[in-house]
């Protein structure tokens, strides 16, 4: 299994870094779509700035999954961004065309890497979870614990 | 505090839950008032969101983590994806459109999103802990990725170098033969730093004496 999840990661980090990284220093012609509404949706984006946040997340999501710095909480960060790759790639391009791949390809890799990591996410779904602020000069365990690592 | 926090979830999943009904059946709640964009950037990016249906996709989030969080079910999951939602909500709202008062809802909407995460913090230690371990991963020196591909003085032994090598050829020969283009070349350029790690690490396991 750990095989595995170790090529899932070079590939997706692989991938993600060189894709967000295209946005500030220019690699490789961005691809901007080839149907009237993905093309629409690509531009509306780009003018408006919003694609530079996608950008940034997915080039710090795939220099976490890289170099392993908070990997389950980047993995999460760059859920919807994966998300929208897809439903870029296939719904607005069409889902029998090359670009359902990678958006095939990155959405699988994002969701098998956060299966991986699993255990991460379990208290996230747990039912009886209760909310409680810390009380002002006392730190909830988890930030205790975190303060304590090295 | 907790009936606060409970009242605040409450609250935010109401404001979610009715937002989204308003969105997909408008005419229940036709006395509402309908949000509209007067700068030309943000009506073009709503209306490219809704004619490409992911304005439905994230009104769709609003509803089902909404529920959610009216009926305690999951709500540290629900809180975790209405933040990307409502993040890019004030994004739209704070630098595109300006507008005072959408302005000002879609900050309060933020910060009430994240004092309820606030408050489920301990939920969330699996995700901001770091050094967190992959399934079938262990703690030990080549039992992990970042022993063999992160950190060149990991210790990893020989037969774990050979195993990381193995899929760090597979991940290379991927974008080699698979990918194309220009897209392969800057794969095949990102996986020269595990490259280069991996390497200092095997020789490092080769020259190592066996104590």
């Amino acid at each position: 299994m750990k095989y595995a999840v170790w090529f899932v990661r070079l590939v997706y980090a692989a991938w993600m870094i060189p894709a967000g990284l295209n946005h500030f220093i220019r690699l490789y012609p961005q691809p901007i779509g080839n149907q009237p509404l993905s093309i629409e949706v690509f531009t509306a984006l780009l003018d408006s700035g919003l694609f530079t946040l996608v950008k940034a997340v997915e080039l710090l999501a795939g220099l976490a999954v890289l170099f392993g710095f908070r990997l389950p909480l980047m993995l999460l960060a760059v859920l919807p961004v994966s998300f929208t790759v897809w439903y870029w790639d296939t719904e607005l391009q069409g889902w029998w065309t090359g670009s359902a791949v990678y958006g095939w390809a990155v959405l699988s890799c994002n969701l098998l890497l956060c299966l991986a990591y699993w255990p991460s996410y379990r208290a996230m779904f747990a039912s009886d979870a209760r909310a409680q602020l810390p009380s002002p000069g006392t730190a909830p365990p988890i930030v205790r614990e975190m303060e304590a690592q090295p | 505090m907790t009936r606060a926090l409970d009242a605040l979830r409450l609250l935010l999943g109401a404001v979610m839950v009715v937002t989204a009904v308003q969105y997909f059946m408008p005419f229940l709640l036709a006395f509402l008032p309908v949000a509209a964009w007067n700068d030309p950037m943000a009506a073009r990016l709503m209306t490219a969101f809704d004619r490409s249906g992911l304005l439905a996709v994230a009104k769709f989030i609003h509803l089902v983590a909404g529920a959610l969080l009216l009926t305690n079910r999951a709500v540290p999951f629900a809180l975790a994806a209405l933040l990307p939602v409502n993040l890019c909500g004030l994004f739209i709202a704070l630098f595109i459109e300006g507008a005072a008062l959408v302005a000002v809802l879609a900050v309060l909407t933020v910060a009430l999103n994240g004092l309820l995460m606030l408050g489920y913090l301990p939920s969330y230690r699996g995700v901001l802990e770091g050094g967190q371990l992959a399934d079938g991963e262990r703690p030990e020196a080549g039992e992990n990725y970042e022993s063999l591909f992160v950190n060149p003085l990991g210790d990893a032994p020989r037969a774990a170098c050979l195993g990381g090598a193995l899929v760090l050829a597979a991940a290379l020969a991927f974008y080699w033969f698979v990918v194309p283009g220009l897209n392969g070349l800057t794969g095949l350029v990102t996986l020269a730093v595990p490259t280069v790690v991996l390497a200092v690490g095997s020789i490092r396991a080769l020259t190592r004496k066996k104590g």
